[in-house]
């Protein structure tokens, strides 16, 4: 009985050194292993370029500040390469391989394919996904309907089928700004403008349907084609339509050969606005060659001094030869809203926690108050999201004209020109 | 009546564009029997070229035009004639994966170089604002297109029928071996061919540059249209490319004012499906370059 004791004290000399030991090692490994990022991109276009690297900028900063829990953060970038089956076979390589804690997924199709993706993969592989441009309606309020499902999912930009939030005042942008009476509203043929075209009964109206509810006469109407060069016959129909604003909702339409051809074409003196695309850059208008003089644009690529950190964050992306487009401002600030919620948590195992986490916190770090609603999208209107609305006037000066709130802080006291009166300052009239 | 007139002005305008897009391609597939899978990088280098010596060499806008077409002339000899063409002529599956090898290359490099963002523009507009004529307004620039469309396709015409050359090139592109037998350099030809060919991609650019889009990728969609229309027209045929060019000129008008632009493309593709399902080898026969 005794030499029974003896050895098993025996055993348990030696093992329980070799256990804590390993307990030890095993605790000072996940102190120190980084925090993994992914991110799927097009990284050969602009809006690859630009998003990965805000992401990485904001990595980096994370990192200068201590990383996430003392733990440095390490991103992984795949390239998409705009095809799905690509986005599909990187988010599963950085989900189950990487074992990363979120993957940031760019453009429609890759992204809602990740989604799907991603929602078979949470039980065993709990994650999240930060979301840019999920465009599609059937994911607008996916969050809501299937929460157990789909939990997992956050739009670090938001949905386009959310620019109808009243919030954001957008309609109030043309008829109070612009002066706009009767309207020119052409739409381009995307997945991601579906519900802008064709509405969701009971929910949403066409983008047509909801101009006229709110007062402004619709006098001319067209889908276009996302391929379309040769804009001429469009714009010398509008020119004939008794328009006084062309609103054309614009992503992916070759935004340059459009303005080079309405700065040259019967409607020149028209006012016109783009939804977003190459028209978002500052160097559009060297792009138009100057052409471009009148133009507004959503989410124009102008410093907004939201926080300290918004001029140190721009002048890296310019140093970089990255452009600002509007998912920049969430593939910035999404990492610093993530850093608080992980923190908040106190590990990066409980993902459930931190998913509830996030639904609660709000951070601000380059730009507006970043906080998701229950949908897990973007909360809106100032000092949340916004839609900022910038106009090229003399020189070539993007000149931010919307909301009053952001002009004020930005460029006081500077307003939207009308596109005729803007020509007729150009010619010394 | 409007809309007829509409239809015939963009109809000459549209199709003066397609002819100058297609041209140097059909010249291509009709002396040298290929398809340059490379061409669409000529517009890209036409005007990345012009920028290129505009903004980092300070070059003025004339000696920049110039300088770009000898950086073209050079470009077609030292990377597509010399290296691939001439070397892999009989073996097709090589020449056509290196001909669209060397244009992604390029391509990606000009992507580096100058993404979009930087913001390139070439300064050649020659007449500012529009002009009205059969009821349209257009940018005037526009009729610089149809002005330079008829001169350098006068060019061809009577550099082909009218000169020593000329009547050697159409001889290479009717009979390779009997030319050959007949003492006329083929090499030297399939050169000067290559050559020429850059010269209309090149005005082409030039002169829409003002209002068409300057980006890397730019040349995939030129590339399209030049097959599209090459195709309609019969392999090579220049003549063939002519009648072609104000066909899709012609659809691209009449479906755009009369129906929805954004049917423009389909209505072009079906329109050559139909032709091409009744007649082939395209309107006019692909054996002849005239």
């Amino acid at each position: 009985m005794k030499k029974c004791l003896l050895k098993w004290m025996l055993v348990i000399a030696v093992v329980l050194p070799l256990v804590s030991t390993s307990s030890l090692s095993d605790a000072y490994a996940a102190s120190n292993d980084p925090v993994k990022f992914g991110f799927i991109g097009a990284l050969s276009t602009p809006f690859g370029l630009s998003n990965s690297t805000a992401l990485k900028i904001a990595v980096e900063e994370i990192n200068e500040e201590g990383g996430i829990l003392g733990r440095p953060v390490e991103l992984i970038i795949e390239d998409s390469k705009r095809e799905v089956p690509l986005a599909l076979a990187a988010y599963k390589k950085l989900v189950m391989q990487d074992k990363c804690l979120v993957v940031f997924t760019e453009g429609t199709e890759g992204t809602s394919a990740c989604s799907q993706l991603g929602a078979r993969l949470y039980p065993q592989y709990p994650h999240l996904q930060f979301a840019i441009w999920v465009a599609h309606y059937p994911l607008f309020d996916v969050v809501e309907k299937q929460y157990d499902k789909y939990k997992f999912m956050f739009r670090a930009f938001s949905n386009s089928s959310d620019s109808y939030h009243p919030d954001l005042h957008f309609v109030d942008f043309f008829k109070d700004v612009i002066g706009t009476k009767k309207l020119a509203l052409l739409i381009e043929d995307a997945g991601w403008s579906e519900v802008w075209r064709k509405g969701v009964p009971g929910k949403f109206p066409t983008e047509k349907e909801n101009f006229e509810q709110k007062g402004v006469d619709v006098v001319y109407h067209k889908v276009t084609d996302i391929k379309e060069k040769m804009f001429l016959p469009i714009l010398e129909e509008i020119s004939k339509s008794g328009a006084d604003t062309i609103y054309w909702i614009t992503a992916y339409t070759d935004t340059i050969t459009l303005t080079k051809q309405w700065a040259q074409s019967p409607a020149k003196d028209i006012d016109l606005v783009f939804q977003a695309g190459a028209c978002s850059y500052a160097a559009f208008w060297q792009m138009t060659g100057g052409l471009s003089l009148g133009v507004a644009s959503c989410w124009p690529e102008i410093a907004i001094p939201f926080t300290e950190h918004s001029m140190p964050f721009l002048k890296k992306m310019k140093e970089r030869k990255a452009g600002m487009m509007a998912s920049v401002y969430g593939c910035y600030d999404s990492p610093w809203l993530l850093k608080v919620a992980v923190e908040k948590v106190g590990n990066t195992k409980n993902v459930d926690e931190i998913i509830q986490t996030l639904e609660t916190v709000e951070n601000q770090r380059g730009f507006y108050k970043l906080k998701f609603d229950k949908r897990h999208e973007q909360v809106k209107g100032f000092p949340y999201q916004p839609v900022p609305i910038g106009q090229f006037q003399q020189e070539g000066e993007y000149v931010l004209v919307f909301p009053e709130e952001l002009v004020e802080i930005t460029n006081p006291g500077r307003e939207y020109v009308r596109v005729k009166e803007l020509r007729k300052q150009a010619a010394g009239e | 009546m409007e809309v007829i007139q509409s239809v015939l002005m963009y109809t000459v305008m549209l199709g003066s564009l397609y002819l100058l897009i297609s041209l140097g391609f059909s010249l291509i597939c009709g002396v040298l029997g290929i398809f340059n899978l490379g061409y669409g990088i000529t517009f890209v280098i036409a005007v990345y070229g012009m920028w290129m010596l505009t903004d980092a060499f300070g070059f003025g806008v004339v000696p920049a035009i110039i300088g770009v077409f000898i950086l073209q002339f050079i470009f077609t000899l030292g990377a597509i004639y010399f290296p691939i063409v001439k070397r892999y002529m009989e073996q097709e599956e090589f020449l056509l994966t290196s001909l669209l090898l060397v244009s992604f290359i390029v391509e990606e490099l000009v992507n580096h170089v100058y993404p979009i963002t930087a913001g390139v523009d070439i300064p050649t507009t020659i007449v500012k604002g529009t002009t009205s004529i059969l009821g349209s307004t257009v940018p005037t620039q526009m009729l610089f297109v149809v002005v330079c469309a008829v001169v350098i396709t006068l060019f061809f015409i009577i550099f082909l029928l009218k000169t020593r050359l000329g009547l050697k090139i159409q001889a290479v592109s009717q009979n390779y071996s009997a030319a050959r037998l007949m003492g006329v350099r083929v090499n030297r030809i399939y050169m000067i061919a290559m050559l020429l060919a850059v010269i209309p991609p090149t005005v082409c650019m030039i002169i829409i540059a003002p209002i068409w889009s300057i980006e890397p990728k730019m040349g995939e969609n030129l590339l399209q249209s030049a097959i599209l229309v090459t195709i309609l027209g019969g392999l090579g045929n220049l003549r063939g490319t002519i009648i072609a060019s104000l066909i899709v000129g012609f659809i691209s008008a009449s479906i755009a004012f009369v129906f929805d632009p954004r049917l423009v493309n389909a209505a072009i593709l079906i329109g050559v499906f139909f032709v091409l399902l009744f007649k082939p080898e395209g309107i006019t026969k692909s054996e002849k370059l005239w």
